[in-house]
């Protein structure tokens, strides 16, 4: 009857862990820098692709294969914050051409990532690491893939938490999220943290990318097939909560997989449909309650300011100035 | 000037997160005056207007009447139909649009606005060149026809001001809001703008309701004057006993 | 999204009014012998064969009108403007998802095919020969390029109109707008119906033309091509739109057709690395225009209606009537 429940969780668990670690790099760029990156997913691409190359070499060790995902996705993030959004945000232009410009660096990731795995053969690859069972409860496997990611979501959250509320670096972080102005003339470095804003986020990016790697074939199309979903998390969070965000990577995940198989077996719905709930819920709460589901006290009103001062345009609803 | 009010506001207020900006403002402003308000900066005066004018909502509670219509639920464009046009503080025109353009958009129900008409020059032509006489007449009364050809974003802010003030008298308002429509202007200009004011409202009967904060010229030509301080409604009487009020001195003053 | 639909209710329809109207069977509209008897239908009845093509049109004009309007309600309410670029990005894979998944819309994962130009059945009178297949796509071309002009002088017609203007103060500042008495969600509304019907049209002529509907057609990197095409000549710039298509459709046919010439010298390269370079090409281009040149290549029109003549009257050395001082525009004033 119920047999498909427990596998089920686990695996809805799982994906939810991915979601979390990928998309608490998406809400930290969110939070600093403002910036909706639709290039965020292409980490993922690349942290898979990483996994691959490296795993080939080292098989089975886990730490330098995340380390190597972890340092590459880092210095991609690096390079796409000068080369592209710097100069655009240095120029204050608004938002929605900082999200063209993030379009376009996603289609040229993935296009580079395609052509070089169409050159190499690894149009879709394994990563060359070991997956096992560690405890069989329930005629369920859970085996080291899922207990790593778990692990991991748990890790990630609890050092992101600790980077910012502990560290001078994730103070001097948090005064730029909540006011950009006001944290520059207040002397920190902002360009410098920001560096390290996009160290960790795409960091965070590819060592998710690395671990679905494990449980799924690495493709070029990885990154951009999970970009809604990513999104939606986001979305959910209210685009700049942390706490939202690990709630958020959670419903996503068992939206996808526990629902959706419950509405297979019960409903007969195709399961090619799976990607439709999290579209779903983007479009409802975007409707409906934009500041998401996780309350948020800086969130989005700081964006809206954000757009807002950097759009020379259309003004709405501002605040009465006398 | 008639003793008939064209504007009630009824106890009306509007608080953004824990501030209140506007507390329980009621007034009325008589038909074909011209009505002034005035107050220290952030004492609500803007933010009346826009409660006013529907560009903000009013907390729940309260009403507003125009031309002896409630408008409270009405959305901005339907109340600036009926007829209530205004101009903003910071100049809101439109950047990339000329100032001819920017003056031709302001008129209603242009024939050539909707659609399926557009492409018919022919259907829309006549209105078109009666309207543009209108605003060229009306560019020339404020000295911006010079600027037709510029862009609104590459003219100074006194002229952005006039072109305003163009845009919202193409559409013939039985009442305009100004929100300090000399704000930047040069001063020989300010008294031409107050000057054609009085003379629209003779000629056609508007009704002006000015946020200014040049009070000398201000006081030259309005009828009544409201003042504002903390989001309420402090004073109202005529221009000549206000300024003998010591209340004035102290709002601005801030004590 | 809209493009999509159009070639998908298109093709619907043209599949199942075929035979409805030469008295054939219908059946099921995927299979193989069905895609056949499409084909000797068409080859067969000229009339039926054309004016199923002009239903076929109108039924994806009108499916894309209807979805545009649909798509307008939650567009018009969002709080942010690239939540709008969320929303059409979210509706555009949902389209693909539910086309792709369901076998009962355009015959799903494999799409819909043997949908032959409404000309297919001149080469019943050419010799055979390459000119007997060439002749009725080459008048089918033709025939979309005509449509593409009506277009364009349709555009062109309502940019010069006070609706133009309208457009174009909606564009620049809701609230201002909105105290002018005009009605803002109105007019954005009107503009995205407008569009989707535009967007429904090609997508159906865009299925007779390659013969087929597929979802796979509808990837987000053909939006993509048609974003740097709008960028690249200007923003609201109908004429610079025109360029920026020309040069991008150059760089796809030039790419394709420097990947045979590259191929028949390096027999060993890879051949998708010339569609994967070009869509990296697009992406390079999309950025350098973003950050040095964020107008595009023709700076933006101006409304030109009468208006202006009155102005420049009495200007004896001014520029030609109608002609307004071209002021480049400058800053990003406009794309807010």
């Amino acid at each position: 009857m119920l047999e498909w429940l427990p596998g089920s969780i686990l695996l809805s668990l799982f994906q939810g862990s991915i979601y979390v670690v990928v998309s608490l790099g998406l809400t930290l760029t969110l939070a600093v820098v403002k910036l909706p990156n639709f290039a965020h997913a292409e980490f993922l691409t690349i942290g898979g692709y990483v996994g691959v190359v490296v795993s080939a070499v080292y098989p089975d060790n886990l730490l330098v294969i995340g380390a190597a995902a972890f340092l590459v996705c880092s210095a991609i993030g690096l390079a796409i914050h000068h080369i592209a959004f710097k100069p655009l945000m240095d120029r204050k232009v608004s938002i929605y051409i900082l999200v063209l410009a993030s379009f376009a660096v996603a289609q040229f990731i993935r296009y580079s990532v395609f052509s070089w795995a169409s050159v190499v053969g690894l149009l879709s690859a394994t990563q060359n690491i070991k997956v096992y069972s560690l405890v069989t409860l329930y005629n369920t496997e859970l085996t080291n893939v899922y207990a790593l990611a778990i692990v991991l979501a748990i890790l990630m959250s609890v050092l992101l938490e600790l980077f910012l509320k502990m560290t001078r670096m994730g103070k001097s972080m948090r005064a730029i999220a909540s006011n950009f102005d006001l944290a520059r003339v207040s002397g920190i470095n902002v360009s410098r943290v920001v560096d390290v804003m996009w160290i960790i986020a795409a960091g965070l990016g590819g060592i998710g990318g690395m671990v679905f790697g494990i449980y799924t074939t690495v493709t070029p199309a990885l990154g951009f097939s999970t970009l809604l979903d990513i999104f939606a998390v986001v979305i959910i969070a209210g685009l700049t909560s942390f706490t939202g965000t690990i709630i958020g990577g959670y419903i996503v995940g068992f939206s996808q997989t526990t629902v959706m198989e419950f509405l297979n077996y019960y409903f007969g719905v195709s399961l090619g449909y799976q990607p439709l709930l999290p579209f779903a819920l983007i479009i409802v709460i975007l409707l409906l309650k934009p500041t998401g589901l996780a309350p948020s006290s800086t969130g989005l009103s700081t964006i809206r300011k954000f757009a807002r001062r950097n759009s020379s345009g259309p003004r709405e609803g501002e605040p009465p100035k006398e | 000037m008639t003793d008939e009010p064209i504007l009630l506001v009824n106890g009306i207020s509007k608080s953004f997160g824990g501030v209140k900006a506007v507390e329980g403002v009621s007034l009325s402003v008589k038909k074909g005056s011209i009505t002034g308000l005035i107050g220290p900066n952030g004492s609500g005066k803007s933010t009346l207007f826009n409660l006013i004018s529907g560009a903000e909502k009013k907390n729940p509670g309260g009403s507003i009447e125009f031309d002896g219509k409630q408008i409270d639920a009405l959305p901005p464009h339907k109340r600036s139909e009926l007829g209530m046009g205004r101009t903003f503080q910071t100049p809101r025109l439109f950047p990339g649009m000329t100032v001819l353009e920017n003056t031709m958009v302001a008129p209603r129900g242009q024939k050539g606005e909707r659609p399926f008409v557009a492409p018919l020059r022919r259907r829309w032509e006549g209105q078109e060149v009666e309207l543009a006489k209108k605003a060229k007449e009306q560019m020339t009364r404020l000295e911006i026809d010079k600027l037709y050809g510029k862009l609104t974003s590459e003219i100074s802010g006194g002229q952005m001001k006039l072109a305003q003030l163009s845009n919202a008298l193409m559409e013939d308002p039985k009442m305009l809001l100004l929100d300090e429509p000399t704000a930047g202007v040069a001063p020989r200009l300010a008294q031409d703008i107050f000057q054609s004011i009085t003379n629209e409202r003779h000629e056609r009967g508007t009704t002006f309701f000015i946020i200014e904060h040049r009070l000398e010229v201000l006081f030259k030509h309005v009828d009544t004057v409201f003042v504002m301080h903390q989001g309420r409604i402090i004073m109202e009487d005529k221009p000549e006993a206000i300024v003998k009020d010591k209340r004035l001195a102290e709002a601005y003053l801030g004590i | 999204m809209f493009f999509g639909l159009g070639g998908v209710v298109g093709a619907t329809v043209a599949a199942d009014l075929l035979p409805l109207f030469s008295g054939a069977a219908v059946g099921n509209i995927c299979d193989i012998s069905s895609r056949l008897s499409r084909e000797s239908i068409a080859l067969a009845y000229p009339a039926i064969s054309v004016s199923v093509w002009v239903i076929a049109l109108a039924f994806a004009m009108l499916a894309g009108g209807i979805m545009g309007l649909v798509a307008s309600y939650p567009a018009l309410r969002v709080k942010e403007e690239w939540f709008l670029s969320m929303i059409l990005l979210v509706g555009g894979e949902t389209f693909r998802i539910v086309v792709t998944n369901t076998p009962e819309i355009g015959c799903g994962f494999n799409g819909l095919d043997g949908i032959t130009t409404p000309f297919y059945w001149l080469s019943n009178y050419l010799p055979s020969g390459p000119l007997q297949a060439e002749v009725p796509t080459g008048l089918y071309a033709a025939v979309i390029v005509l449509l593409a002009i009506g277009c364009f002088v349709f555009a062109q017609k309502i940019c010069n109109s006070p609706y133009g203007r309208l457009l174009k103060s909606v564009r620049d500042d809701k609230v201002a707008a909105e105290a002018l008495a005009k009605d803002v969600s109105r007019v954005r509304k009107q503009i995205m119906v407008i569009g989707s019907i535009m967007a429904g049209l090609a997508g159906a002529l865009y299925v007779y033309y390659i013969g087929v509907a597929t979802p796979e057609d509808y990837i987000p990197a053909l939006t993509f091509g048609i974003w740097v095409m709008m960028i690249l000549g200007g923003y609201a710039n109908n004429r610079g739109l025109l360029l920026g298509a020309f040069v991008i459709t150059m760089l796809d046919r030039g790419s394709l057709v420097s990947g045979i010439a590259l191929e028949s010298y390096f027999p060993t390269l890879n051949s998708n690395l010339i569609v994967y370079g070009r869509y990296m090409v697009e992406a390079v281009i999309l950025l350098l225009l973003l950050v040095f040149r964020r107008k595009g290549l023709l700076p933006e029109t101006r409304v030109k209606t009468k208006a202006y003549t009155l102005f420049d009257f009495g200007k004896k050395n001014a520029k030609p009537s109608s002609q307004p001082a071209e002021v480049p525009p400058k800053g990003d004033a406009t794309t807010g």
